[in-house]
């Protein structure tokens, strides 16, 4: 009878721990995922903690703000031989077209690495949310040396993975011992407003930035 | 009310969606797996497209060692424990060693990942919790065995509360997902 008694007790326990441990939970979830305000701004360092290994999440992408510019990424060689310059190879747009190809594809995510590093060059941070709190900081200071260190740093490391993209693809069209070195060329253009879809006249912004002569990276493996 | 949720939480609920849940994840790992199988190196490896520091990156299998050999083994090994998990054979202790797998997998996905990705790793997390081969499944006689025996175990009646709320966590997290995602704008 008692020991019935306490075990009813353990199990009334756990299921109170559990339901509050679910609650617990839920609201370091809400706050980390949630649209920011000032409670998430202020938990933040504990919210990232709390969340970090295993339950990251960000749901921003959706909306209500999605992705506005197009980019392609171009790389071209400098081969041993006569020091001779090759054409320019658009590494996207095949991409784009193989994926376009076929609902099971494996380009899906080839071209999201390629694309989700120029996309970090650009903004000279990682994710999203940072660049809004970053300007968030801005509208209330001018000083902008901390944005500029961080976009500076993330840039740097982004170049390093985006000429390792490029050595890959470029092992791929030339026997690696006859390249000397690759430069890339960033292409970005603004996607056309809803509100513009009927105008035939209306041409979007486009950049072009053209990243420096660097050597092959051998420690990656010629393109899939 | 709290009698009902007691109830609620002792009962065996959910069995069957959860196992229909873990037969959809392990397809949609095996799909993952071997739709980019002649991509694994570029995406995954060392010496691949990311550049992983062993002493920086987050926990993976695959940064015990740098060599395409080992790469290959743990590759390998998580397709084969993946399809023991669709088999539904051991469950929580397979559902486990599936999860160190594919987080570590997941752990390399950088730029590569999506949503359904970072949705399916922290489901996965809380199934791990849950009774995912009660039905559809290799152990599943012994759970129609246990059934007619009729009998109620202390140790169930915890292995049930774990599963509800298990289950539970599942639910609202895709609630999460949808209500930050669509329904709450600026």
């Amino acid at each position: 009878m008692l020991k019935s008694k306490g075990r009813t007790i353990i199990l009334k326990s756990l299921i109170i721990f559990l339901a509050i441990l679910l609650i617990f939970h839920f609201c370091i979830t809400t706050l980390h995922s949630g649209p920011i305000n000032p409670i998430s701004v202020k938990f933040k360092p504990f919210t990232d903690k709390y969340v970090d290994n295993f339950f990251r999440q960000s749901w921003h992408l959706f909306a209500p703000e999605p992705l506005t510019n197009n980019y392609t990424m171009f790389v071209q060689v400098k081969l041993r031989n006569n020091n001779t310059e090759s054409e320019w190879y658009n590494i996207t747009d095949p991409l784009v077209r193989a994926n376009n190809d076929s609902v099971f594809t494996p380009y899906n995510r080839m071209l999201r690495v390629g694309l989700g590093y120029i996309n970090s060059y650009n903004l000279g941070v990682t994710d999203v949310l940072t660049v809004k709190i970053m300007n968030k900081s801005l509208e209330k200071s001018d000083d902008t040396s901390r944005y500029d260190e961080l976009a500076e740093i993330t840039q740097s490391e982004v170049e390093k993975v985006l000429y390792r993209y490029a050595s890959s693809y470029a092992k791929k069209i030339y026997d690696e011992k006859d390249i000397d070195k690759i430069r890339i060329l960033i292409n970005s253009t603004e996607a056309v407003p809803y509100s513009k879809r009927n105008d035939k006249e209306y041409q979007p912004e486009e950049n072009f930035t053209t990243l420096e002569w660097k050597e092959l990276n051998n420690n990656v493996v010629a393109f899939p | 009310m709290l009698s009902h949720f007691h109830n609620f939480a002792k009962s065996q609920n959910f069995l069957i969606g959860a196992s229909l849940v873990r037969i959809s994840i392990a397809l949609l790992l095996l799909y993952h797996y071997l739709i980019h199988y002649f991509q694994r190196y570029f995406l995954w490896s060392d010496s691949g497209v990311n550049v992983y520091e062993p002493k920086e990156a987050a926990f993976s299998l695959y940064n015990f060692n740098n060599s395409l050999a080992y790469f290959d083994l743990i590759y390998h090994l998580g397709i084969i424990v993946t399809i023991i998990y669709l088999l539904g054979y051991k469950g929580r202790i397979i559902s486990i060693i599936n999860y160190i797998f594919y987080f570590s997998l997941y752990n390399r996905t950088v730029h590569i990942s999506d949503g359904g990705d970072n949705l399916l790793i922290i489901c996965m997390l809380f199934l791990l919790f849950a009774n995912t081969t009660a039905y559809f499944s290799l152990d599943a006689k012994k759970h129609q065995e246990r059934l007619k025996a009729n009998k109620t175990s202390f140790f169930k009646d915890i292995s049930m509360i774990f599963h509800n709320f298990a289950v539970l966590a599942c639910i609202i997290q895709l609630c999460v997902v949808y209500f930050f995602s669509g329904g709450s704008f600026k």
